[in-house]
């Protein structure tokens, strides 16, 4: 039988990944069939809910409306790749855990990496008034918190951050 | 009141604010959920859905499905029908009629999404290419599409044999021989100073767990026995389920719930692709998955709600009341799921709420439809007895004069009156209705929200307050009253405790975590039990080859009060015979051992006891043992409740409506709760803080519509509309504690409180920001159209919409609503 596959290589989380995929193949599906990455969640596989969301060279994205081909020779960023390479968690994920930002836990990859890139443009200057940070969050659908949890927490890890880059600046003008 | 049964033990953990012990897992992703399970060799099974509501199936054609490359297995209903029995029904009530049971059709299809073949292919991509080929000839039949129509006289009927669309009636009070007749209801409404009558809509709303179904079975030649995950917050009726329809024994069949990505009822019972995935391990030897897919989600799982209540209430001319009439109907859909009208029953029976309803006459109908089968959701028709009650209480008061919280005041149960039989013979166990509603209104969110309200009306805007007060069934049980009321199996629960040979602890429970955070509340208990670190103690659940059969699993907000009173049986037997080793060991009498600190030591002897390790060395090593104690250190305790426990609470909601756009913001929301002991106030803050937005969702946003061929209109996201980040409200969350008599640890549930009273909270409030002489707002969800209407009192939406596409009448509803908003 005809195939039509093709060869690509994802770079995800700092790790060159190669696979053959049918070119139809979405990326959240390579990301956890291929590369073994199932931290990567797929809720609606529609581009409606935000779970699946992954960082695609910075920049967040549906991974389920995304094809793996697009992503050859991307940079990938997943759940997997936001904490620390010793194990240590992100300013983010232990304040999640602080502020009971999950209760199910099937969404809250998506909204680590949602909340991880907001974290990555606060470091870069930008800053969020709580409605802004609530239309931000509201990219992804969370049924079980009601998302108070979720918004303390990345209001919590936007503060810590952005206490963090006004002392660098001040030590380091 | 106070647990007597009991000995006390030092609450260093129960109580407190712990942390989730998920939460390192479920932030580096690293839960386990079923989809994340793959095994050598494995199939994916995928399901042929029927595209119409009602039709017969004249002929089905699977010669190019099955020629595909990769495919292993294509298969009919037909095909099926001798190969897996019937299903089971948890919820049996007195002359209920069923459907055919199986989990593919033959014959006929009766709803959007009726399994009508079923493909096991290598992967997803495959078996979905040939469900594309399978040729399926449909002679469409005319949909049943409302309740109205289910009960027309000559209409189309969904099952020939049963000469009507009725599954079940049922009606309150029941007459029990050897005790008084019950009051006449309409005697009392005769004579009632006032009465207030109207027909309330509670929408058909789906749970939408962010996870969707799954299940993955593995195959073991052995037997042959089967390994089947799925994502359940039952496993041992799972088993039962797929064991009687197998015809294989329940020890061939292990169940197993990893990781459940939030379930709300929607889990709690059979689905067809449960018995289709292990059916086809068995046939095909080897290991089969099913993932189900967000759009098939919305017409293969179970939604709730869907009733329409005629409610009429009598008062007094102190506006008490005096008696209730309620004939309602439940939108079943196609055929009973194995919840049959489990949630309908539950309505009839907890209607007079926390109020003194002295006679009642309910009669509930439940009906059938060309709509996917009804199941439990979060309040389990609770939701449903509370929208219709809270709001005519608001209609009613001015026409008695009163303030709404005045008129509820006057009519809750008194605090001095527990235990309280109500007029449809449920025992309401403890609490202070007064004095929680009291509570509510001397909160300083509350004199905010009048302030709000007021300097807004002064602007010209239109915002409103409203109360809901509520009660909450939980702790469900106890075993002997299930059979009367429909219920198959038993109310207990069970928990085993094991001390490791180290000394360290491992619970398994028979309740199974589905975000409420069973894990970590009973490491709390278990901890404090045996008096030791928390991080002594692991908790194991969702497996039957380790978790002890229960009865009921999780469900009906029971994990805290009825598993955790296991948990605390189990401990008291372990503790029990610690004890006699400790006293063995020390040579003493076991009267004269305490257990204090994590260690048994002889009273008052000023000598160091026996750790629990020493303890447990003696007991796995088995030579020096006390006469008649048997080596080991393992005990199960099963509790079965001998009454329920109702929490209860109040909801007052400000909104603010748009008269332009009849977009509803919920702008505070104050919400007192009593759930009796709080293990963890950190979840019960979290259950209800996400149960309450759940609310707000069926309120405002959240509907499940169908057009006039019965298909369904929302099948993702984008046309259901969830609630968002961007619509919290500033949430005010108080509690008082008034511990049930009736489980261990005063503990009563929490998982449901959310949901119930926050809708007619809401919807008061909203109609309390209309214009004075507004028609009374009796439907949810109270969408953007709905409330223009009742802005002007006439259909501006539809009317606009009449120009481009008119569109189907929709007779079932009171109102005229549109199929679907555009509030986000």
């Amino acid at each position: 039988m005809e195939t039509t596959d093709r060869a690509l290589s994802v770079r995800v989380n700092g790790e060159p990944v190669i696979g053959i995929v049918e070119p139809r193949t979405n990326l959240v599906d390579f990301l956890r069939e291929k590369a073994g990455l199932t931290g990567t969640h797929t809720a609606c596989h529609q581009g409606w809910c935000g779970s699946c969301t992954v960082l695609l060279d910075g920049d967040s994205v549906r991974s389920c409306l995304v094809l793996a081909v697009q992503a050859d020779r991307c940079e990938v960023t997943t759940v997997e790749g936001v904490g620390g390479p010793d194990g240590t968690l992100s300013t983010l994920q232990e304040a999640l855990i602080e502020h009971s930002g999950f209760q199910c836990g099937f969404c809250t990859p998506g909204f680590v990496v949602l909340g991880t890139e907001i974290l990555a443009e606060a470091r870069a200057g930008a800053t969020f008034t709580r409605g802004e940070l609530q239309r931000r969050l509201a990219a992804n659908i969370c049924r079980c918190t009601g998302y108070a949890g979720i918004l303390a927490a990345v209001e919590a890890a936007l503060k810590a951050v952005t206490a963090a880059t006004h002392t660098t600046r001040e030590v380091t003008p | 009141m106070t647990v007597t049964e009991q000995p006390s033990v030092t609450t260093r953990y129960v109580g407190t604010e712990v942390r989730s012990r998920n939460g390192a897992r479920f932030v580096r992703g690293a839960g386990r959920y079923v989809d994340d399970i793959h095994l050598p060799r494995e199939a994916t099974l995928v399901v042929l859905r029927s595209p119409h509501a009602h039709a017969r199936i004249v002929s089905i054609d699977t010669t190019a499905a099955k020629a595909l490359d990769g495919v292993y297995a294509v298969a009919t209903g037909a095909e099926l029908f001798d190969e897996i029995g019937p299903q089971q029904y948890l919820w049996d009530l007195p002359g209920q009629k069923t459907g055919h049971g199986r989990p593919v059709t033959v014959h006929k299809v009766r709803h959007v999404g009726e399994p009508v073949a079923v493909v096991v292919a290598r992967d997803q991509y495959v078996a979905e290419d040939a469900r594309d080929l399978v040729e399926v000839v449909y002679e469409p039949l005319p949909p049943v599409s409302t309740v109205d129509d289910a009960l027309a006289p000559g209409g189309p009927l969904l099952h020939e044999e049963w000469g009507d669309n009725i599954q079940v009636t049922a009606a309150w009070p029941v007459s029990i021989p050897g005790l008084a007749e019950p009051p006449d209801a309409g005697a009392a409404l005769e004579t009632a100073h006032t009465v207030v009558r109207e027909t309330f809509t509670s929408a058909r709303i789906l749970a939408n767990s962010m996870e969707t179904r799954g299940v993955v079975c593995d195959y073991d030649p052995s037997g042959p026995s089967l390994t089947v995950y799925t994502s359940t917050q039952s496993p041992h009726q799972i088993r039962e389920g797929v064991a009687a329809m197998l015809g294989l024994s329940e020890h061939r069949i292990r169940v197993v719930a990893p990781d459940v990505g939030g379930a709300f009822g929607m889990k709690a019972v059979l689905y067809p692709e449960e018995v289709l995935v292990p059916y086809f391990a068995l046939k095909l030897r080897r290991p089969v998955r099913f993932a189900e897919q967000r759009d098939e989600a919305f017409v293969a799982s179970t939604p709730s709600r869907d009733q329409r209540m005629d409610l009429e209430v009598g008062f007094d001319a102190d506006g008490r009341i005096v008696g209730l009439r309620a004939r309602y109907l439940i939108d079943l859909g196609s055929a009973p799921s194995t919840c049959g009208a489990g949630t309908g029953w539950a309505t009839g029976a907890l209607l007079g709420g926390p109020y003194t309803v002295p006679a009642v006459d309910i009669v509930a109908t439940a009906v059938v439809t060309n709509k996917t089968p009804l199941g439990a959701y979060r309040g389990f028709g609770q939701p449903e007895a509370n929208f219709p009650m809270e709001r005519l209480l608001d209609i009613a008061a001015p026409r008695l004069g009163l303030d709404p919280v005045e008129l509820r005041r006057r009519n809750l149960v008194p605090p001095d009156a527990f235990p309280y039989t109500t007029a449809t013979g449920q025992l309401l166990d403890s609490g202070d209705y007064p004095g929680m509603l009291a509570a509510a209104l001397e909160r300083p969110a509350y004199r905010q929200m009048l302030r709000e309200r007021d300097e807004a009306r002064a602007a010209g805007r239109h915002v409103g307050i409203g109360v809901a007060f509520f009660n909450e069934c939980t702790n469900f049980g106890p075993s002997g009253v299930f059979p009367l009321i429909g219920i198959t199996t038993g109310g207990w629960d069970a928990t085993s405790v094991n001390v490791e040979p180290d000394g360290t602890i491992r619970v398994v429970s028979s309740q199974t975590p589905m975000g409420q955070g069973i894990e970590t509340a009973f490491a709390q208990l278990a901890a404090d039990q045996f008096g030791v670190p928390m991080d002594d103690v692991v908790v194991r659940f969702g497996d039957t080859d380790s978790s002890h059969y229960t009865a009921y699993a999780s469900g009906a907000s029971r994990a805290a009060g009825i598993g955790g009173s296991s948990l605390m049986v189990a401990s008291g037997k372990v503790l029990d015979k610690m004890r006699r080793i400790a006293a063995h060991l020390l040579e003493a009498d076991p009267d004269d051992v305490e257990h204090v600190g994590g260690e048994f030591r002889v009273r008052g002897a000023g000598v160091p006891g026996v750790t629990h390790a020493t303890i447990a060395a003696a007991a796995y090593q088995g030579g020096n043992l006390p006469e008649g104690v048997e080596p080991g250190l393992e005990a199960l305790g099963a509790f079965d409740p001998q009454a329920l426990a109702f929490s209860y609470g109040v909801v007052v909601a400000l909104v603010e409506c748009d008269e332009d756009t009849g977009q509803t913001r919920v702008r505070r929301m104050i919400f007192g709760h009593d759930c009796g002991n709080q293990l963890n106030p950190r979840i019960v803050n979290a259950q209800i803080v996400g149960g309450a937005l759940q609310g707000q969702g069926a309120a405002l946003n959240e509907e499940l519509t169908y057009d006039e061929h019965g298909r369904p209109e929302a099948v993702n996201f984008k046309d259901y509309l969830m609630p968002l980040a961007t619509e919290i409200p500033e949430l005010d969350l108080f509690h008082t504690v008034t511990p049930t008599p009736f489980a261990l640890n005063g503990a009563k549930g929490v998982g449901e409180s959310g949901v119930i009273a926050a809708p007619a909270a809401i919807v008061n409030a909203v109609q309390d920001a209309l214009p004075a002489g507004a028609a009374p707002l009796t439907t949810i969800p109270v969408l953007p159209e709905r409330l223009l209407q009742a802005f002007d009192g006439r259909d501006r939406f539809h009317d606009d919409r009449q120009s481009v596409d008119p569109g189907p009448p929709r007779p079932q509803m009171k109102e005229s609503p549109c199929p679907s908003s555009s509030s986000h």
